[in-house]
């Protein structure tokens, strides 16, 4: 009998770098082997031997998002790339630093902060979360009005392809035209291209003075409209977030103190939280135009919450999808241009699972809503959950935007494709994907299309 | 296929007036901002994407090579016809579609001109931040090529940051479209690679870029400096201070000679650099980070510190700099600009290297440059009627990238490889490197029929003359 | 397809009228004059921006190609308006590059059927000759109250004048019921004495524009000037200079050194843009004339536009209310080619009541040109559209301007569109301003 696929990866590695399988499943399959390099490397010889011998790569981050995508079609071998953790280079007068992939991102945070300096990156979970994890999924977070993507902010990459070779684009300079942009092919495409070993972001310096408001309102319409008018005025903040009462019970328990004068019990009571960041003065008139602005577009209550805690405000609404997720039976994102953004909330609150609406998590200024579905006595049947997938998406379709599935049984799970309709570009991505990895080891499936 | 049967399936498809062949006409599109030439074989003025996509269809079966051309104002050689090439120009497809407010959007033609662009969304508050030094001539189209910059992508970011979609239309006359309205899409990201991509992927017909809220408040402040050294301590100081400001620009001596010698912007003549900061936001916020950068600015030695405010008054202190370039044609009558880009700490070591390069050379060498985000644009000046001054200068400005890359730099931070750097790529990138680009090129235009020859190393050097006939075409 | 001509002898520009490798090569390409030219911004075709212009003349000077009618067709469709030059971050002087590259068309007997025409009947005939010039007003005159149509249309006299009449004959623009002209006398000043003026008649405006040369006197005396406008002067040869007839442009620019120097004035001063700012690049023009070269440098530097030397002087601001609104048309001769855009602003603004709205795009060529709206129609036609709608825009019924063929051609663009309202020159209003204290 052949030897087992761990026990090769030891001779190649050493035992070192093998560790055992347990707690390293995805979507429910568990890998042959999982391999923790120690440095790039091995992470190269591991590709080489796995692209030579067909055995399918899952890298792995922190962890955090391996539920993201369809079904992989195989998954032999778990990439751990959480030793790759090193800051590389990082000087505060250039604003930029250097990181391998496996740095999380509050770790990175840590490091940079005494440099006065951050890198805006928002991810849920950032004491888990790894760059390389975040780069290869892409998104944003609460406060994506104002930083945008991990895209914007990548100024360089280096990557190890499917068969082993070191390639990098970009460089460590915040402009660089130099060659095609293949930074912005790596960051969103969920390790199904390369694997990230190092990145070189653009920094911001940390602002001095951080606040926030927190503003009840008696729907979630109003909320989102209410969020629009305050987006485009003077006081924009740099980000603004509205929930549902159902997904702020749990804010509401740990806020409780400052929550409570909100008037948050009626459960059509949506909640929003706008974040400002900037000069004293500067933050201090926006919060207060802010406030002004949003008690007259029809909030019941607004309160201001300034320094920390309106930092914890921020954790909490970035981990808000974590936290909902449990919980959940089905969670979608959609992504919409940002006008959209009300009207695709109020639609998407009308599908139903099981009788139950969605909680619902929206970004109006990004025009990001993500809907929650909770759990429900006997819910596993097929249809209702393709019936609300479906009519999420047209919603979304009609829009001009998507509906990624983030969420949902694994058998239903397995008969989607949980990104939705392919656009017509979709055999432009194929034909990447095959010059790649043509023998398609690197997470096989788990991306739009099959890919 | 007979060049004159080509010919006429081009006019029958945009009509006869919107070809150019005749020769004397083609004369005017051989050249960009640039050192470099090329004669196309005709220049096709499509009025619509249906029109793009049949005359691109048309050329890739007769095996004509094309190149997408905006208003020819690229530093890089991108728009240059290679051999045997036609142009496709868009000044009949230069309307703004659609000014969306709400979503602070506007879908445009790529040949609206970014200045129009920026000048018509202003009326409704918001503004198009990618703002090249020619965007009073420069196209949309041509922006996305080549990744346009500008003084104010330190704050804002560069045009990639700013396109959310387009329809592009492929080598074989498909049309695709890429990104969306949304910010944020699933797939790879091909509009992200597409642009930047110097018109090999494709050519953009359509493009739906975001557009900013135009601030409350604006300051710029102008330092006066005794060197270019003491005006590098002062961009450190200022970045230093957790400022970005909306731009960072510095002109050097020479570069203030030539500015004074064409018109008066208001430079001492012994003035050794000229320092530009623009500050953007509510009025108080400008107003505390302002009185920062003024104190930086004289504690980092700087003879001279003015302020404005007002638009007209802005307008003034950014004449010299905007004006910079055409000013350098009345030291020399061709500059070649480098467009090289060094981290921040390394400005002023690197300037010092540059100045070696010019005595090295006997070059003058002019700089006007973005020095908050480090690209510097060494200007290397001659007069290219001289003969082998070309090559000298070639010789002088790898040197001055070799320089830039060996600081932890790169080559080009706005303009585009083009055909002027291709030659350089492997001071950056590995074979390996370079192989993964070309096989994302591979997926969008496996016949590599768009603007082949350009970006990549070949052996092939600069061309000052009309090209030859192409292969295969017979006239 | 044609093949370059490298390899061949160079054959180029020649003679001592060449334009300068100096100034051709001082323009980089870097395309930002584009968007400043009219022709361009209308036609987007690189043939017809600046830039492609010089490259054609960098082609022909390099002995890469002939001048061939094509290429001519797009030297001729400039407007030399200048605007180009006002933007050029290079300092490219276009004026001059184009004057002389015209100059060498024309010696090479390469000019199209229509500049030919022109040149014949109108710039070497008639501009030469204000005898001429005044009989053919006199007749025009005469056929505007009788309608002789045959009479005109037998003779080559529609060729007496710019505005794109030959075509538009019912469109006649009218003649002056009183035309102006060079005299003895001398216009005293009003109040104490500043200097002594001399007044350019010129060709064209005292013809059609005598009230306007008027009311140049008297704002002129009024704000403390000796006004003569001195015999024996003539036409100041810009037309012919921008067609590239150099020759006559050389002999008009002497005469009127002569006839206007000879006055021992302190300035020489005109109400036309086009003929100021070819004025003061007479030394230009004569840099190679002997005799003539300092004269024509002294010539220059004592020559100023009326705006400019009024609100130099400074002009007393008038004290009466004119209660309309205007617009103001910058001439390219004005604010291009002489830089003057402030002073003319100034004027207006200086007038009790009077509210100027700014059109978009002012600078702008409309599309007159001097004889371009004849030699040029299609392109003219397009651009005074360009500029009507901008007019329109303003809502004001009252366009202000500082130069006669400008006001020759906004005035045929109001007929028109049948839109209401008047064109007049900035000395006009300003005349009522003070005629109203």
């Amino acid at each position: 009998m052949e030897s087992s696929l761990g026990d090769r990866l030891v001779g190649l590695l050493g035992s070192n770098a093998v560790v055992p399988v347990d707690g390293y499943n995805v979507d429910g399959l568990t890998p042959q082997a999982v391999v923790r390099p120690g440095n790039r490397l091995q992470v190269s010889e591991v590709l080489r031997w796995a692209s030579a011998e067909q055995v399918s790569v899952l890298p792995w981050g922190g962890g955090t998002r391996m539920g993201l995508g369809n079904v992989p079609r195989k998954a032999d071998l778990v990439l751990d790339l959480s030793r790759l953790d090193r800051l590389v280079d990082y000087q505060p007068a250039d604003m930029t630093a250097t990181v391998e992939a496996g740095v999380t991102l509050a770790s990175l945070q840590e490091q940079l902060a005494p440099g006065g300096e951050f890198v805006p990156l928002e991810s849920e979970l950032s004491s888990r979360s790894t760059v390389g994890g975040i780069l290869s999924v892409g998104s944003g977070g609460p406060l994506a009005h104002a930083y945008g993507l991990p895209r914007e902010w990548l100024i360089g990459v280096s990557v190890l392809s499917a068969d082993g070779i070191a390639t990098k684009s970009g460089g460590k300079v915040v402009k660089n035209v130099t060659g095609y942009d293949l930074n912005k092919l790596y960051t969103g495409s969920l390790g199904t291209l390369g694997v990230i070993v190092e990145a070189s972001f653009k920094l911001l310096p940390i602002d001095r003075e951080a606040g926030a408001l927190m503003a009840s309102f008696p729907s979630l319409s109003s909320a989102l409209s209410a969020g629009q008018k305050l987006l485009h005025s003077p006081a924009a903040p740099m980000g603004y977030q509205s929930v549902t009462s159902g997904a702020s019970r749990r804010l509401q328990d740990s806020l409780n103190a400052a929550s409570q004068d909100l008037g948050l019990g009626d459960p059509e009571t949506a909640l929003s939280f706008a974040f400002y960041s900037g000069r004293a003065n500067a933050t201090a008139r926006r919060l207060e135009e802010g406030a002004a602005l949003l008690l007259s577009a029809g909030a019941n209550a607004v309160q201001r919450v300034e320094g920390p805690a309106s930092n914890g405000l921020l954790r909490w609404i970035t981990d808000a999808p974590s936290e909902m997720s449990p919980r959940s039976a089905l969670m979608m994102k959609l992504s919409v241009p940002s006008k959209a953004a009300p009207s695709t909330s109020a639609e998407s609150s009308d599908i139903t699972l099981f009788g139950n609406r969605p909680e619902q998590l929206a970004d109006p200024g990004f025009g990001t809503i993500r809907l929650f579905w909770p759990q429900a006595p006997g819910g596993a049947e097929e249809q209702p959950f393709l019936d609300a997938i479906k009519q999420t998406q047209q919603i979304a379709h009609r829009y001009g935007g998507s509906a990624v599935v983030e969420q949902c049984p694994l058998p239903i799970k397995g008969n989607i494709d949980v990104w939705g309709d392919a656009p017509d570009s979709l055999a432009i991505m194929r034909r990447i994907k095959d010059k790649f990895d043509p023998a398609g080891i690197l997470n096989p499936g788990r991306f739009l299309g099959g890919i | 296929m007979e060049f004159k049967k080509f010919l006429t399936g081009l006019q029958g498809i945009v009509g006869e007036a919107n070809v150019v062949f005749h020769h004397d006409d083609l004369l005017v599109f051989e050249y960009d901002g640039s050192v470099d030439r090329g004669l196309p074989y005709a220049v096709v003025f499509p009025a619509s994407t249906d029109e793009v996509s049949r005359v691109i269809a048309l050329a890739y079966g007769a095996g004509v090579p094309m190149v997408g051309r905006g208003t020819g104002t690229g530093l890089s050689g991108g728009a240059i016809a290679p051999p045997g090439a036609i142009q496709i120009a868009f000044p009949r497809m230069n309307h703004i579609l659609e000014v969306d407010t709400e979503n602070r959007l506007a879908l445009v033609e790529p040949g609206v001109i970014n200045l129009n662009l920026d000048t018509h969304v202003r009326k409704f508050g918001l503004r198009y931040a990618p703002d090249p030094s020619s965007q009073r001539a420069c196209s949309l189209g041509g922006n996305i090529a080549e990744n346009a910059g500008g003084p104010h992508c330190l704050a804002y970011g560069t045009t990639t940051n700013h396109v959310l979609g387009m329809e592009v239309v492929l080598e074989t006359g498909e049309v695709v479209n890429l990104g969306s309205l949304a910010r944020e899409t699933v797939g790879y990201d091909l509009r992200g690679v597409f642009t930047g991509s110097e018109g090999t992927f494709g050519i953009a017909t359509k493009i739906a870029v975001r557009l900013l809220p135009v601030p409350e408040s604006v300051r710029t402040f102008l330092g006066i400096f005794p060197d270019v050294e003491s005006a590098c301590t002062a961009v450190s100081a200022i970045i230093e201070n957790g400022i970005v400001p909306a731009a960072l620009e510095m002109i050097d001596a020479l570069t203030i000679q030539a500015v004074q010698k064409v018109s008066d912007a208001g430079y001492p003549d012994d003035a050794g650099a000229v320092l530009l900061i623009e500050l953007e936001g509510l009025q108080n916020e400008v107003d505390e980070i302002g009185a920062e950068v003024e104190a930086a600015l004289w504690d980092t030695g700087a003879t001279q510190v003015r302020a404005a405010e007002s638009a007209e008054e802005r307008e003034q202190l950014w004449a010299g700099r905007k004006g910079a370039l055409g000013a350098l044609g009345s030291i020399a009558p061709n500059y070649f600009l480098v467009d090289g880009v060094v981290p921040r700490t390394k400005l002023a070591q690197v300037l010092g290297q540059v100045a070696e390069v010019s005595k090295k050379y006997d070059i003058p060498i002019a700089n006007v440059f973005h020095a908050g985000d480090g690209n510097l644009h060494p200007c290397l000046l001659f007069d290219e009627r001289q003969p082998g001054a070309l090559d000298n200068i070639v010789a002088a400005g790898a040197e001055v990238l070799r320089i830039c890359v060996d600081a932890g730099g790169t080559l080009t931070g706005e303009h585009g490889v083009g055909l002027e750097k291709k030659e350089q790529m492997p001071l950056v990138f590995s074979e390996e490197d370079m192989a993964a680009m070309i096989s994302v090129r591979d997926a969008f235009a496996p016949d590599n029929a768009l603007n082949p020859g350009k970006i990549f190393p070949d052996g092939v050097q600069h061309t000052h003359s009309a090209h030859p006939a192409a292969p295969g075409m017979t006239v | 397809m044609a093949q370059p001509a490298t390899g061949l002898p160079l054959s180029g520009f020649s003679g001592p009228d060449a334009p300068a490798e100096a100034d051709l090569y001082r323009c980089v390409h870097c395309g930002l004059c584009l968007s400043s030219c009219p022709t361009y911004v209308e036609t987007a075709l690189e043939m017809e921006s600046p830039r492609g212009r010089i490259a054609l003349m960098k082609a022909v000077n390099e002995g890469r190609v002939e001048i061939s009618p094509r290429i001519v067709s797009h030297w001729e469709a400039c407007l030399q308006c200048r605007a180009c030059e006002a933007v050029c971050p290079s300092g490219v002087p276009y004026g001059r590059i184009m004057e002389h590259t015209r100059a060498q068309v024309k010696a090479a007997g390469l000019q199209s059927k229509e500049l030919r025409r022109v040149s014949r009947f109108f710039l070497q005939t008639t501009l030469t000759h204000p005898w001429k010039l005044r009989l053919g007003a006199h007749l025009i005159r005469i056929y505007q109250r009788l309608g002789i149509q045959k009479l005109l249309r037998l003779s080559h006299l529609l060729y007496l004048l710019p505005g794109g009449i030959a075509k538009l004959e019912s469109n006649l623009p009218p003649m002056g019921r009183k035309f102006f002209g060079p005299s003895a006398t001398v216009h005293p000043a009003q109040g104490e004495k500043k200097m002594t003026v001399a007044l350019l008649s010129g060709c064209v405006m005292p013809l059609m524009q005598g009230p306007t040369m008027e009311a140049t006197v008297r704002v002129l005396t009024r704000n403390g000037c000796d006004v003569v406008v001195p015999k024996g002067q003539g036409c100041c040869g810009a037309l012919n200079a921008h067609a590239g007839d150099l020759f006559n442009a050389r002999k008009m620019a002497r005469t009127n050194i002569d006839a206007l120097m000879a006055a021992g004035v302190e300035r020489i001063v005109t109400s036309s843009a086009g003929c100021g700012s070819t004025m003061k690049e007479y030394a230009d023009l004569l840099k190679d004339d002997p005799e003539y070269s300092a004269k024509a440098a002294r010539f220059g530097e004592m020559t100023q536009d009326v705006t400019e030397l009024l609100v130099g002087l400074p002009f007393q601001a008038p004290t009466a209310t004119v209660n309309r609104k205007v617009t103001y048309q910058d001439p390219c001769h004005l604010a291009h080619a002489q830089r003057i855009t402030a002073a003319p602003r100034t004027i207006l603004n200086s007038i009790p009541g009077l509210e100027l709205v700014e059109m978009e795009n002012s600078g702008l060529c409309c599309g007159g040109a001097g004889i371009y709206s004849t030699t040029q129609p299609a392109l003219s036609q397009r651009l005074l559209k360009r500029k009507m709608d901008s007019i329109d825009a303003t809502g004001t019924h009252e366009i202000i301007t500082a130069n006669p063929g400008c006001m020759l051609q906004v005035e045929q663009g109001l007929k028109a569109r049948k839109m209401p309202g008047r064109v007049r020159h900035v000395v006009d209003i300003l005349d009522e301003a003070y005629g109203l204290e």
